[in-house]
């Protein structure tokens, strides 16, 4: 039971992104794709009342979560109600058996444990109880001697989601975050397939991901969600024509990166240079990365207010420059993910049989969320030990972006 | 164009069966039991159960059978001195109506905890007397 109501509230997060359904190009997407970026942006709606309702010192509880959630539901139904969508977009057979033997694996490895991070007991998890035992983000509970091991100055997107599945069933299951891995994964191919109509480089991430995943190993930690904000703002930037619903849709998925993960925040950064050097458009950089900026600006305020800081007192370390090789070593190593690099090498030929140039935006992104991961890795002297853990869950990142590349690249896009 | 369409196809295609073996070999490789629910998610993720498997399940225990509000911590003595935390966050997050604490047991640096969770070995400390032994460790507590 504590299970299936866990995984329930999973399942209802595209109900509380339901409002983008209206937007020009969101409403031209199928229905697969709808749900995935309404899922994106119900993650950030549950986030933002449970973020609110902690600065406002109310405690949750399902009557204080659940209002506001049913009136942003109930809103977000009337908002999508009679609108005329897409029918579905039918994949060839071949690709439909292949969806399927992937999705199987996907849910077989979550579900008897062979692509769990140890970081969702480590930390997202016992964070996430403690707040909601707590009744919200407090900084009693930041303050505990245990969160000193917990990266108490993390961004808390993740915990608060995971909060959110306490309040449906009372306590956390482990089972049904490591479950919800699956679901990130399987809306970013959604979203991907949806807005390119490109079936082979669909399959081709959907296979790249459930193996990288796996590899990491990143089940019920940060990754999958970080990517599934990623990829939709990136896919946003580089598909969507309608300047409202590329800069709404973008705007939140970024966002919500940047209040995911610490790398969600140099990915932000990567865009905005991307978005000028490629697009020629200061404003829209500005545009799509202000609210991420204001968020993740607002808990860097919190942190460093209330003496909490760890990480982000990272930019002070000094670099060595002398590593740059061995760190590049390393990270080609873990980027191999043990299978000769497959997963890029299969995405970089999509791209090549493509058009190059219509794909510069993800490619510029892809190169930069590189850099930025070389960038940390050179603030130590042998960063050998922390990339061999920390690579092949870093990478994901770029990996993710070539294949959105690989969708711009793709000539069919044209004619659709 | 129509040949490089088919190319790609062929491309994803291959790729995607490629990456799909090496899942299957890789879920292989971490070893049985293939088709029974674990007993925590940490059970498959590398071929020899990580001491975290043993430390999620005897928080578990120690949950429903020390009192609650008591002050708990976990880790494997011989991991110290650099002790590996990942065992009393593990803790941490099976055991939300007690209070558990950093595995630091020197006396000098604030309270003992009540109850210490040995994950997988025997604990040889003055202060504390064996509780409970489990197959995945043992449970001390703090002599009055």
């Amino acid at each position: 039971m504590t299970f299936a109501l866990a995984f329930a509230a999973f399942l209802l997060l595209p109900l509380f992104g339901l409002f983008v359904w209206r937007l020009e190009d969101v409403r031209k997407l199928d229905l697969a794709g709808r749900i995935a970026i309404a899922g994106a942006v119900g993650i950030v709606a549950v986030g933002l009342v449970l973020g609110l309702l902690s600065v406002a010192r109310i405690d949750w509880s399902r009557t204080s979560v659940f209002l506001p959630l049913a009136a942003i539901a109930v809103a977000g139904v009337r908002t999508a109600r009679g609108g005329t969508y897409p029918s579905p977009l039918k994949p060839k057979t071949i690709f439909l058996v292949l969806f399927a033997a992937i999705g199987v694996l996907l849910v077989y490895g979550l579900v008897t444990a062979r692509m769990s991070s140890g970081d969702i007991h480590f930390f997202w998890g016992p964070k996430a109880i403690r707040f909601y035992r707590e009744g919200g983000v407090s900084l009693a509970v930041l303050h505990e001697p245990s969160h000193a091991y917990m990266n108490r100055d993390y961004p808390v997107l993740l915990p608060l989601l995971y909060s959110w599945m306490q309040t449906m069933a009372h306590q956390m299951s482990f089972e049904a975050g490591m479950l919800a891995t699956a679901l990130f994964l399987l809306a970013i191919v959604a979203i991907v397939r949806s807005i390119s109509g490109d079936d082979a480089t669909a399959v081709v991430l959907a296979a790249a991901l459930t193996y990288t995943v796996a590899k990491a190993p990143a089940g019920g930690a940060g990754e999958a969600p970080l990517l599934l904000f990623e990829i939709l703002a990136l896919c946003a930037l580089t598909f969507f024509q309608d300047a409202r619903t590329r800069g709404i849709i973008a705007s939140i998925a970024l966002a919500g990166a940047a209040s995911t993960k610490l790398e969600g925040a140099t990915f932000v950064v990567a865009v905005a240079i991307a978005v000028v050097l490629v697009q020629r458009n200061v404003k829209r950089a500005i545009q799509v990365c202000l609210p991420a900026a204001i968020t993740l600006g607002g808990w860097v305020a919190f942190v460093k207010l209330n003496g909490l800081s760890g990480g982000y007192g990272g930019a002070t370390m000094p670099i060595f420059l002398d590593v740059i090789p061995l760190a590049l070593r390393q990270m080609a190593k873990a980027g191999s993910y043990g299978v000769y690099w497959l997963p890029w090498l299969a995405a970089i030929a999509l791209i090549v049989l493509g058009d190059v140039r219509r794909a510069a935006l993800p490619l510029l992104v892809a190169v930069l969320t590189t850099g930025a991961a070389l960038f940390f890795y050179i603030h130590v002297p042998d960063p050998t030990v922390w990339i061999a853990g920390s690579g092949p869950r870093v990478l994901l990142t770029p990996l993710a972006c070539l294949y959105v590349a690989a969708a711009a690249a793709w000539p069919g896009l044209r004619d659709n | 164009m129509i040949s490089r369409e088919y190319t790609r196809l062929a491309v994803a295609i291959v790729a995607t069966i490629l990456l799909l073996v090496a899942l299957v070999r890789h879920f292989h490789w971490l070893g049985g039991p293939y088709f029974e629910l674990p007993k925590t998610v940490q059970d498959h993720v590398w071929p020899v159960p990580f001491a975290s498997r043993d430390a999620i399940l005897l928080s578990k225990r120690a949950a429903e059978l020390l009192p609650r509000g008591a002050t708990v911590t976990a880790f494997q003595p011989s991991t110290a001195p650099n002790i590996d935390v990942t065992h009393f966050l593990s803790a941490a997050g099976m055991m939300p109506h007690h209070r558990v604490l950093p595995p630091i047991l020197d006396g000098k640096t604030g309270e003992l905890p009540r109850y210490v969770l040995s994950v997988r070995e025997e604990l040889s400390h003055p202060s504390y007397a064996l509780h409970s032994s489990w197959p995945e460790g043992h449970i001390y507590e703090v002599r009055r």
